[in-house]
């Protein structure tokens, strides 16, 4: 524990001294509004879903979560294959810090850079509807299937699974990067493992199984539930689906990654 | 300098019993044995792919040998890394650092690893690598000297009691080389460290290390103090005529010697049995004209190349 806090602080002081940290979240800020904007034009021209109400913070969002996925592998990979390809893993190494530690720092470093992001999108696009479209009949439009008393924690709950879904696609992407050990390769690989999941999503019998369908399924649901059409899957199955299905990702990739590391041989 | 950190230990300094490293097919490393516990500076000599680096490598818990054991302070370098490793300090030639960050700011990075704030400690060994003046500098404006300096100051940090120096004085300007001539004896004698110096430069092994380790191929070929391994075998250097019938005579009289013609009248004998005044009445004894024999002591270089087989840089 004590080494995870010593790793995270030396993590903190690296990315605050690095313009991109603060570059990233004004371009995901703007990148936001104008995915937003282009919703908003586009749900009013009928070509997503309903025109009312929080179906455009959730078609955002869904929208986002792609741009999303990208930036958190993209960190990620960063993160973690970068020390090796730049060597600097080797000076670490030789420290008395445990190499679990180490990786277990990155991964945390990781999981709130992506909270942080997800975060930028979530209040971006809902202070914007506000602004736009406003929240005010939200829970009297004919269409929401759900009661008002249930329906902002299931709100909740989809935009908790997704970032949830998130972190798992960070813990993955970093075991592929501490494998590889350079960001290209690493960052092809997840993005071919992400397109060939999406392509076996196709088949039904695979889809609960797969990651990529784990992070999309909760803003599914949103989407869904926005716009008052029947809900795609039980909220009993989405949470299982989730929680559980990326969580085993998540537990699996974690477990490997500190393994890989701490048996990992440097010989640059 | 301040006083240095004694972590726990529950034996020697360094000790490598059988360390064996293989890659593929190639045997980097073959059942080496050492044993380091006085304090003073080692010097680890041999040809490149020697394995010397493999050696730092293994060490340093960067590789995983095929057999043997790393110990350092008695401590297995992979069974307990977190307490082998805080008695170490290893300097790699090259040393990488993160280049969008100031010198400065990389010492910080490694102090926070190592759990400690002492912003002090950080200005004093900045200063004893003489880059204070270009602390707040990016690396990636830095110099490979400057770097290696860097490195240095990253290596003393913690203030470990052994270190191991892989080419530190690799790129330094004359400044600098002496800087560092200057201060590992010091850190050896004065502050009690296992000084472990891997260098290219004969000049500077022989010129500041206690004790010699020669490897080739894997092995130990030769260890001992600078002046013990150099009284092993005398040079005899001969000029005479004629020179071909003159080597005919040293094979036949001294076989298991190495004679090299080293230029159109001279010839070089190493590692000979018999006396100077002996080697030359046989000589004169077969009709070769003796101009001029003397026996001289061979130099670090000359055993290096003698016990690595010539050739190769080191």
């Amino acid at each position: 524990m004590r080494d995870t806090i010593r790793a995270l602080a030396a993590e903190w002081l690296k990315m605050k001294r690095r313009r991109t940290t603060w570059i990233l979240p004004v371009l995901l800020l703007l990148a936001t509004v104008v995915v937003y904007f282009t919703v908003y034009h586009a749900t009013e021209r009928q070509w997503i879903g309903e025109p009312e109400g929080f179906n455009i913070t959730a078609a955002a969002l869904h929208v986002m979560l792609s741009l999303l996925q990208l930036l958190v592998v993209i960190v990620t990979c960063f993160l973690i294959a970068r020390e090796f390809s730049w060597g600097t893993v080797e000076s670490t190494w030789v420290r008395p810090l445990g190499r679990g530690s180490w990786y277990v720092g990155k991964l945390i470093t990781a999981g709130v850079a992506a909270g942080v992001m997800f975060l930028i999108c979530v209040v971006t696009v809902t202070a914007l509807t506000y602004l736009t479209v406003g929240y005010g009949d939200l829970t009297e439009q004919e269409y929401l299937v759900h009661a008002a008393g249930d329906l902002g924690w299931r709100l909740a709950l989809t935009v908790l699974l997704t970032l949830w879904g998130l972190w798992a696609v960070a813990g993955v992407t970093a075991l592929v990067s501490a494998i590889f050990g350079h960001p290209g390769g690493a960052l092809a690989t997840v993005l071919g493992l992400g397109l060939a999941m999406t392509v076996l999503s196709i088949y039904p019998a695979t889809a609960p199984f797969l990651l990529s369908s784990q992070v999309t399924s909760p803003m599914e649901q949103m989407i869904a539930m926005s716009k008052g059409v029947p809900l795609p899957y039980a909220w009993d199955t989405l949470i299982w689906r989730t929680l559980v299905g990326a969580g085993v990702w998540m537990g699996l990739a974690v477990a490997a990654g500190v393994m890989l590391v701490r048996r990992k041989e440097i010989n640059r | 300098m301040t006083a240095m950190n004694l972590p726990e230990r529950s034996g020697p300094l360094l000790c490598v019993a059988g360390l064996r490293k293989e890659f593929g097919r190639v045997v980097a490393l073959e059942g080496l044995d050492l044993r380091l516990e006085e304090p003073g500076v080692y010097g680890f000599l041999g040809p490149n792919g020697a394995g010397k680096t493999t050696t730092f490598k293994l060490v340093a818990g960067l590789l995983r040998p095929c057999a043997g054991r790393v110990l350092i302070g008695g401590w297995d370098v992979h069974r307990n890394p977190r307490r082998a490793l805080s008695i170490l300090g290893v300097h790699f030639d090259a040393p990488a650092f993160y280049p969008y960050l100031s010198g400065r700011d990389n010492l910080r990075v490694i102090s926070r690893w190592l759990g400690l704030s002492h912003e002090k400690r950080i200005d004093e060994l900045l200063g004893l690598v003489s880059l204070s003046s270009d602390a707040d500098r990016k690396v990636q404006e830095y110099s490979w000297g400057m770097k290696q300096r860097l490195g240095l100051a990253a290596t003393l940090l913690s203030d470990p009691p052994l270190l191991l120096l892989d080419e530190p004085t690799n790129g330094l300007d004359p400044a600098g080389i002496a800087d560092i001539r200057r201060l590992l004896p010091q850190m050896a004698h004065e502050e009690r460290r296992v000084v472990v110096l891997s260098s290219h430069r004969m000049d500077e092994v022989q010129a500041i290390c206690d004790h010699v380790t020669i490897i080739n191929r894997g092995a130990i070929v030769g260890a001992g103090r600078p002046a013990e391994l150099a009284s092993d075998s005398a040079v005899v250097e001969i000029r005479c005529e004629p020179i071909e019938h003159a080597l005919e005579v040293l094979r036949a009289a001294e076989p298991a010697a190495r004679i090299v013609r080293t230029g159109g009248r001279h010839v070089e004998v190493t590692g000979t049995t018999q006396p100077v005044a002996q080697l030359n009445r046989l000589l004169i004894e077969a009709g070769v004209a003796v101009e001029e024999i003397a026996e001289r002591r061979e130099s670090l270089e000359e055993i290096f190349f003698r016990l690595t087989g010539g050739g190769a840089d080191a």
